[in-house]
Order: C-alpha cells, then structure tokens, then sequence
C-alpha cells in the first residue's frame, strides 16, 4: 500500500473514530445524569 | 430514545453508507493526486459541519445574552443548545485539522505548516476549546454570560478562516468552492461531495440533539435543586418599626 492509499484509508478511519468517540462520550453523559436524577 | 431519533439515525447511517461508496467507488480518482484526493469528500464535509455547529453557537450565544433576564425557559434552552453545539464543531474542527494534515503529508510531504489556513484554523480550534474548558472548570452564575460572551468574539476568526485562502496565498491550495473563475471539482465527483456533506451534518444534528437534551435535562435539574433549596431556608421574621 503507498502512502496515498495508506493515508486515505487512515483519514476515513479517523473521521469514523472521532465521532464514535464523542458519540461514546455524549452516551455515557447522559447515562449518568439519568442515575444521578 | 424516541421512535423519529432512531428513524433520523437509521437514515443517516444509509446516507452515510451510500457516501462512502460513492466517495471510494463510484467516481473517478483525481487526475493529478491519483486516490489520496479521496479525503476531499471526507475532509470538506468536517469543515461544513464546524461552519454550521459554530453558526448554532454563535446565534444561541445572542439569544442567551438577549433573553437570559427576561425568559429564564428560552435562556436555558438556548444555552444548552449553544454548549451541544460547540462541541460538535469542536469535533468537526478536529477532524478537519486531522484529514488535512494526512492529506499534506501525502501530497505535500508535510504533516503541519504555519500557513494562513491552518493557524488560523487551530487558533479557532482552540478558542472553542478554551469555550468548552471555561464552561467546564468556572463555577458561578455569571459563567454561562461569559461563556457567550467568549463565543461571540470565538466566532470572529470563522469568517477569517474562511477568507484566508482568498487573502493571502500560502501553502494551503486556493479555494475549490466560490474561489477564481474556472475553480470547482468536475461534476462527475460531486455527489461524493452531496452525499458526504448530507450525511456527516445529519450525523452531527443527531449527535448534537442527544448532547442538548442530556445538558438541558441537568440545567433543569440543577436549577430544581436550587429552588428546593431556597424553599428550605425559613422565613426571617420582620422586624416592624426599625430605625
């Protein structure tokens, strides 16, 4: 694999990451102001 | 979670899927980069989600400052609602710096340059960052006027962000969109750029709704709390006939 390929393949994986993460992060928030209620 | 939430992220799971394809199979690879221009549909697309979710923060930050005396309701909402936001153009921010700098390694040889775009880019990254650390770490009541406050000056670097592709000519290529007469990508690979745009703010919009209810929720809670507790304290008696 070259470097373009190596790097598009890192950016598209990146870009799904970042936002599951925060997505992670939005949940688990959520989740403990609900037991907190 | 309600029945249109799952309806509005089973849609956009599609839409994002069908982008996807469309981005890595279906139209053609760039002339001159080969593959790698690919990121294109990935890294614009970031870059229209931060425009819009600072756009949301900017104008809840001024419905906050203009109602927060007057409607204590609408101030809540448009303030949780300006926090939901930030952060996700914080992310969109951040994956933009990110895509880019894969994207200039590749084609550039360079992970990072102290260009016009880029600096000005991570300075706004940071404002937004210090937006959310100050919202975070600062107690009080005055902390929330503030935070607006900050989000309207924040937002001052979008536009020149925005322009600095027009500006000044630094590393950064000139702009794609709306730049010099015959600028644009060929319309055969547009709707990689349609469907990638839809489905990343629609994506957003999602994520951002959770985040609101999930901060409105425990501003209710907290104000609840507050009320209780000035319920609790007893009356003083009044002292009739003082100097």
């Amino acid at each position: 694999m070259d470097i373009g390929h190596r790097h598009l393949v890192l950016a598209y994986a990146a870009t799904i990451v970042i936002h599951l993460v925060y997505l992670g992060y939005v949940a688990v928030r959520a989740k403990v102001r609900r037991k907190a209620a | 979670m309600k029945l249109w939430r799952w309806l509005w992220l089973l849609v956009t799971l599609g839409v994002l899927a069908e982008g996807f394809r469309v981005a890595l199979f279906v139209v053609p690879a760039d002339a001159q980069q080969g593959d790698v221009q690919r990121i294109f549909y990935y890294h614009i697309p970031s870059w229209a989600g931060m425009g819009l979710f600072f756009a949301i923060n900017l104008i809840c930050s001024l419905v906050y400052l203009a109602v927060r005396n007057r409607n204590h309701g609408l101030a809540m909402k448009a303030d949780s609602l300006a926090v939901a936001s930030a952060e996700m153009g914080v992310v969109f921010c951040f994956i933009g710096l990110v895509t880019g700098s894969l994207w200039g390694r590749a084609v550039w040889g360079i992970w990072w340059t102290w260009d016009a775009r880029l600096t000005s880019t991570l300075v706004l990254w940071l404002i937004y960052v210090a937006y959310l650390l100050l919202r975070r770490f600062a107690a009080g009541p005055q902390m929330r006027t503030l935070a607006a406050v900050m989000a309207i000056f924040g937002y001052l670097d979008v536009p020149l962000v925005y322009m600095s592709t027009r500006w000044w000519r630094t590393q950064h290529p000139a702009p794609v969109f709306g730049g010099a007469p015959g600028s644009g990508i060929d319309p055969s690979m547009m709707p990689a750029v349609w469907w990638n745009m839809a489905g990343w703010i629609m994506w957003g919009i999602f994520v951002a709704s959770l985040r609101y209810v999930s901060e409105y929720r425990a501003q209710r809670a907290e104000q609840d709390e507050a009320l209780k507790a000035l319920d609790a304290v007893p009356a003083q008696p009044q002292i009739a006939g003082g100097r």
